[in-house]
């Protein structure tokens, strides 16, 4: 079944055309602040809410169009919500069986044991809806939603109801139980860590438009505006002024201090006003005295302004002339006896380095 | 005390509340999920037995279904006798009567089931009248324990409507309201009486019985 989801819409905030081939990357996941209409979205592709002005086509089929709005029973989408939407008078075999409408009442076990099995959750198949913990009621609403078998699965931050062990837990399962289901999924977040777990292919959505869409590690490191330098939560975004491309690297002059990035195949013009976008993971910190010359990198002198832990890492905000921040890893924060005040050298290599056009304010 | 009228008045009570728990039921759940503008209308029209003197009403409907009324000629063609002064046709002005007390606490109650469920239902492949009958009714148990108990105490208590469009028939139309009216225009102040304190009786129980179920967790008293 060549499955390709091709949308043109404009409801509430949403004004998007987006185009899915949806048998090379399987699974989409819809990334974005909240507000940006990715909800709103998946709604509509689910057709629980109806736009007025919309073309949605999946497949051959026309699901809105001019006079035609395709009901949300009839486009054999299985759609998971943010918390779950068990049917709490229901035991888990009842949820699970509720949409194998027109399968033959005997066959019905079957389908409800494999669906259940599929999704880890086989063992709670005669548990009332109300006893279930938040990862069990997960795993539940995926096989309900994956028992009739559907041509589109929906899910709406799906993690997000979850405490934060289960949540981590399941972010990596997650992706697997899609893969082994064979069914198209989008998937709407705005943890980077899921989409960049789940997804094979990440659209970002700022303000009701679909701004990019790539591989996660793309979209990700290499925005391709602003706006989604912003979305995904770029570290470090200054704007810079191009000096020149030399031996395929691009000089940008950032508040008096050089920075090189690898030129792209259309180098920026000398003069031309861009951002210098740069991962925290991507920068790493050694002592002033020892830091070698070798050309690819950038070594950028200056000093810590404050050490914050955050989870595993430590976030390093530094004064290299403008600021830059850095992740680094709890034994380099105590080999570098890193505080504030203290110098360093930033090394960044090239290709990390990001220019993003910028309109002059 | 007129047993005969108690017996009546129960058969009349009984069989308005099943009929309005079909009609009721999918126009509570029209009224509680449409977005239709209009459905306003339909809605101030459900509810104004509430504020309608019954005699109006009773009037309204001792017109409409009288003999020189279409209604009252095709039921004539149909069953060979007359629908004003039988139980049939107080059937009938006891259903319109109590639609309120059926429809407001079912719509309430209907309208207090999360909509993701029901859209949830939708995406399993679910028509809506297959959602009503799955998920939102079995979850509005209160809601109907509420709308089925009023109905049937609104009946009981009925007066003016009865009135109107019954008459004082016994066996056919004659309910304990009227059998209380009657014995105290014959100055029978003791059979009034003793009627009245069971009526009395009866009523306190259906309203802490009511009481007692909103407070488990069942919405809807009428909304006047």
């Amino acid at each position: 079944m060549a499955a390709s989801l091709s949308v043109s819409l404009r409801h509430r905030i949403l004004d998007l055309d987006l185009t899915l081939d949806l048998e090379r990357a399987p699974v989409t996941v819809l990334f974005g602040p909240s507000g940006s209409g990715k909800t709103t979205l998946l709604r509509c592709l689910a057709g629980l809410d109806r736009p007025a002005d919309a073309r949605i086509t999946f497949g051959g089929e026309v699901w809105d169009g001019p006079g035609r709005h395709l009901p949300a029973r009839r486009r054999r989408i299985g759609y998971l919500f943010q918390e779950h939407a068990l049917f709490p008078h229901l035991d888990v075999a009842a949820n699970v069986g509720y949409g194998l409408v027109g399968m033959r009442r005997r066959d019905r076990p079957a389908a409800i044991e494999e669906a259940l099995d599929r999704a880890g959750a086989g063992h709670l198949r005669d548990q009332p809806t109300r006893t279930l913990s938040g990862g069990e009621a997960q795993r539940v609403a995926l096989a309900r939603a994956l028992a009739p078998q559907p041509q589109l699965l929906l899910l709406d931050e799906p993690l997000s109801a979850l405490d934060a062990p289960t949540r981590a837990r399941l972010r990596g399962q997650l992706r697997s139980w899609l893969v082994a289901a064979g069914v198209p999924a989008i998937l709407v977040t705005h943890d980077r860590a899921e989409a960049m777990a789940t997804g094979d292919r990440i659209a970002v959505m700022v303000d009701g438009e679909v701004r990019q869409v790539g591989a996660p590690a793309e979209v990700f490191s290499f925005p391709s505006d602003q706006l989604v330098a912003d979305a995904v939560d770029m570290e470090t975004v200054v704007p810079g002024v191009v000096l020149g491309t030399e031996q395929g690297l691009v000089g940008v002059d950032v508040s008096g201090t050089l920075v090189r990035a690898i030129a792209p195949t259309d180098p920026p013009d000398p003069g031309s006003d861009v951002l210098v976008c740069i991962r925290a993971e991507e920068v790493a910190l050694q002592a002033v005295a020892d830091h070698p010359r070798d050309s690819p990198r950038n070594h950028l002198v200056g000093h810590v302004r404050s050490v914050t832990p955050e989870g595993p890492l430590v976030r390093v905000l530094l004064d290299v002339g403008f600021p830059l921040q850095a992740f680094v890893t709890r034994p380099t924060r105590d080999d570098l006896g890193l505080a504030a005040g203290l110098p360093v050298v930033a090394a960044v290599k090239a290709p990390a380095v990001h220019l993003v056009p910028r309109t002059p304010a | 005390m007129d047993w005969q009228a108690v017996g009546l008045t129960i058969r009349l009570a009984a069989a308005t509340t099943a009929v309005l728990a079909l009609i009721a039921v999918p126009l509570a759940a029209w009224l509680a999920f449409t977005r239709r503008r209009w459905s306003v209308v339909v809605e101030g029209v459900v509810a104004l037995p509430l504020v309608l003197p019954p005699t109006v009403l009773g009037f309204y409907l001792l017109v409409g279904m009288g003999s020189r009324s279409p209604i009252g000629r095709w039921w004539e063609s149909l069953t060979g006798g007359p629908l004003v002064f039988t139980f049939t046709g107080l059937l009938v002005a006891s259903v319109l009567y109590s639609l309120p007390f059926a429809v407001q606490p079912l719509v309430a109650s209907f309208a207090g089931v999360d909509p993701r469920l029901r859209e949830a239902s939708a995406a399993l492949g679910r028509t809506s009248a297959a959602t009503l009958a799955r998920v939102v009714v079995p979850l509005s148990k209160p809601g109907l324990a509420t709308a089925a108990v009023l109905t049937f105490a609104h009946t009981v208590g009925e007066f003016g409507v009865v009135l109107m469009v019954g008459g004082n028939i016994a066996g056919e139309t004659r309910t304990v309201s009227i059998s209380i009216y009657d014995s105290v225009q014959a100055l029978d102040y003791t059979a009034a009486g003793t009627t009245s304190a069971t009526l009395l009786g009866f009523s306190l129980i259906v309203l802490l019985l009511t009481y007692s179920l909103q407070r488990r967790g069942g919405p809807g008293w009428p909304r006047a």
